[in-house]
């Protein structure tokens, strides 16, 4: 257990931005809310991608002989063990610092690593920091017992994302929407995980069971080429941007024009984006959906959302606001995650008949108490002053894994390409009554 | 010829799709891609872009349909005059860019066809907030120093706020057997000084330009003086499918002989049209190949002859 006054704290992150956007903010705010916290002394440590070898040596030697009480891995890549080979084994005999990593999404596509990793642990005192109650449920089943995850939700700045009215009525103004249309907004990555071909389907049903009514849809972001890799299903540059674009041209052009693609924005002009719609739409069941930057910046903005009880999707529910979050469920089925298509367009359907309007002022109080920096702080604090356990080591699944796909062989599909017992046993993690 | 593009469309089969991904070993084929990063980088669409002179194995060719040539004209030239037997046994049908038409022996016009890339956003420099130059140090993909300095040349009347950052990037050359000591590095960026004064800009590293999400009020200058090591740069599509302007490619309008069209982003089009008429120059170039003994593709002389045949140059402003 560390008291966290006078608490000298070495951060490591990479100084760049990340080019996965929703990181790029995650580990400025995480930053601030440890710089929050009365009494700690914080010192920064640049490490990224480009940090070449001599560099992180240098970086190892340095943190050693800044002799900090806590080192807290704050960034999502490069993966942490480059640097810690180096720094770990020269705390032999001596007293040990208290080893922090704030767990992404990413976790799980470097078991080997953490494998490597987990030998060098041994004995120090550790903390896994998650974002969500479900990656929390996820993780744990990585670690040995009596290890297991904090939940500390990614935070969002207040000043980034907040309500105002006039901005609201600015936004609907640049859009050319009037007052009396529902305007959905899916903001995020334009992928096959993301289910966007399955957004698209959903509001042309809409459309057609409700005859016209007047709403739209404006989705922000870019085209990925993620796939859905852990399912074989692997994409090229531009595959999904085509897939997306072909359904889009075979849509009527009643549809067609109700639909938006406003590409990437730069973050400042999300909180508009926020203010403007009526509801946030995401349908994701990508497997590093931890946690959802996206939804967070929209409820800090009061924004009711349809979501995926997917993942990290989950911790957007609100027990005293349930009209905040409409979820839709997700199996995980022989082949796939399925979400289904009459409950996405019915989730739509009650979304645009919604007679109550969503208290914005209610939502964004309740969510600055879970997403705020100020929240992350209280709970940082918290963390700190838990009490530690010396690391032993990973579940042996973790190994597993690694040892699985170092060798190429399937980890998540069965050889009739159905999904696995590991897959399940993990992403069981994911979903509500798996 | 439209229904073999139909079909293409309807039932894409490209090599950069994951289905056929496997059918490219990286590790065979010559260096060129890695040499041209991130212009050589794959992408797909239905029509099956891709650098045919790197693919070895000509079996592969008859298993599709159809190919848009994203070559430069040297190895584009030099993939034809190797396998023109071939091609008249293939029923695949290439995509060239109209430019390259005078390769095209007119026994072979019924496999071919001309293609266009256009940016569906007008390009104007006067509504960018900041203006990318990008460049490969090599002669062969800016032309000369005095091109360059008239491709800059539109930096001089900037608006003062509008940011200025440049990327030069250095790689060997891949259509050279040996590389050559060069100074490239020393005078483009002292022409780049010249041209902007005393103006402040950034030099942005290659990773620093690829890892930019928001492209939007960015206008690229590329360097690119003529096509010849790639003709369809990934870096262009890159930019506009993130919402940039580019300075070498025209804006899209409805063209009347246009066969097919394909939405490469909401900021791209590719637009299949029937071969120009023009004066077909293979047999100087059949010539020079069988009088000449060794490999082609890196012959500075073949070069020499293709550029004769090949009269494309990107417009400087």
């Amino acid at each position: 257990m560390l008291k966290y006054l006078m608490l000298k704290i070495a951060c490591v992150f990479s100084f760049r931005e990340s080019s996965w956007i929703s990181c790029q903010k995650i580990v400025f705010n995480l930053h601030k809310a440890y710089e929050q916290i009365p009494g700690v002394q914080l010192l920064n440590y640049d490490y990224g991608l480009e940090t070449w070898s001599g560099a992180i040596i240098q970086l190892s030697n340095d943190i050693f002989e800044a002799n900090p009480d806590a080192i807290v891995i704050m960034d999502h890549k490069p993966h942490p063990f480059h640097f810690l080979k180096f720094l770990l084994p020269k705390y032999a005999g001596r007293p040990k610092p208290l080893l922090i990593f704030h767990v992404f999404g990413d976790f799980t596509l470097y078991y080997s690593y953490w494998t490597k990793l987990g030998k060098l642990l041994e004995g120090f005192p550790v903390q896994f920091i998650v974002a969500s109650g479900r990656q929390k449920s996820l993780i744990d089943k990585l670690l040995s017992p009596p290890l297991y995850s904090y939940v500390c939700p990614f935070p969002v700045k207040e000043e980034d994302f907040s309500f105002k009215p006039q901005e609201r009525i600015a936004q609907r103004k640049e859009w050319g929407v009037k007052e009396n249309e529902t305007v959905f907004t899916f903001t995020g990555r334009i992928s096959r995980q993301k289910r966007t071909h399955l957004l698209l389907k959903a509001f042309n049903e809409l459309l057609i069971r409700e005859n016209n009514p007047d709403c739209r849809l404006y989705i922000y972001g870019q085209a990925d080429h993620v796939g859905d890799n852990f399912l074989n299903l692997w994409e090229n540059e531009n595959e999904y941007f085509r897939k997306i674009h072909r359904q889009l041209m075979e849509l009527p052009e009643s549809t067609r024009a109700r639909i938006h693609f406003m590409g990437n924005v730069p973050n400042s002009e999300l909180r508009s984006v926020y203010a403007g719609a009526d509801y946030l739409v995401n349908l994701s069941v990508h497997n590093d959906e931890d946690y959802g930057m996206s939804v967070a910046e929209a409820q800090m903005s009061g924004l009711p959302s349809i979501l995926t009880d997917w993942g990290g999707l989950a911790a957007f529910e609100h027990p005293e606001m349930p009209e905040a979050t409409r979820y839709l469920k997700v199996t995980i089925g022989q082949k796939s995650k399925i979400i289904s298509f009459e409950e996405t367009v019915n989730a739509l359907t009650a979304a645009l008949k919604s007679p109550k309007k969503v208290e914005r002022e209610k939502l964004i109080d309740l969510s600055r108490k879970k997403f705020s920096v100020n929240a992350a702080t209280e709970r940082l604090k918290w963390i700190l002053g838990q009490k530690t356990v010396p690391f032993v080591s990973f579940d042996e699944i973790v190994e597993t894994i690694a040892r699985r796909e170092l060798l190429e062989q399937r980890v998540y599909l069965t050889k009739d390409q159905k999904i696995s017992t590991i897959y399940r046993k993990l992403y069981s993690s994911y979903v509500r009554n798996p | 010829m439209s229904e073999i593009l139909k079909a293409a469309y309807d039932k894409p089969n490209a090599l950069t799709q994951s289905k056929n991904y496997s059918l490219i070993n990286r590790g065979e084929i010559p260096k060129y891609y890695w040499d041209l990063y991130p212009l050589a980088q794959d992408y797909f669409h239905e029509f099956n872009p891709y650098l045919v002179h790197t693919i070895y194995k000509p079996a592969v060719f008859p298993a599709f349909n159809i190919f848009t040539v994203r070559d430069g004209m040297h190895p584009f030239a030099d993939f034809l005059v190797l396998n023109l037997k071939d091609l008249h046994k293939w029923k695949t049908r290439f995509l060239i860019p109209e430019s390259y038409t005078p390769l095209i022996p007119d026994s072979l016009s019924d496999k071919f066809l001309a293609y266009s890339l256009t940016q569906v956003n007008k390009p104007d420099i006067k509504k960018a907030k900041t203006v990318v130059v990008f460049g490969l140090l090599n002669e062969y993909y800016y032309g000369s120093y005095e091109a360059i300095e008239k491709r800059l040349a539109p930096l001089k009347d900037l608006a003062p706020d509008v940011k200025i950052e440049v990327c030069l990037t250095q790689r060997r050359t891949p259509l050279l057997m040996e590389e050559k000591e060069n100074l490239h590095y020393i005078h483009i960026p002292e022409i780049v000084r010249k041209v902007l004064g005393n103006r402040e800009f950034k030099w942005l590293r290659l990773r620093e330009l690829m890892e930019k999400t928001v492209l939007r009020d960015h206008y690229l200058i590329d360097l690119i003086h003529t096509p010849t090591l790639i003709c369809d740069s990934y870096l262009h599509h890159w930019f506009l499918s993130r919402g940039g302007m580019i300075n070498s490619l025209a804006q899209w309008k409805k063209e009347d002989d246009s066969i097919f069209e394909i939405d490469l982003s909401f900021n791209q089009k590719l637009n299949v049209k029937p071969l120009p008429d023009v004066k077909r120059e293979i047999s100087e170039l059949v010539f020079f190949y069988k009088t000449h003994k060794g490999e082609m593709w890196n012959s500075p002389p073949f070069h020499q002859e293709v550029s004769k045949i090949v009269k494309w140059t990107y417009p400087l402003p």
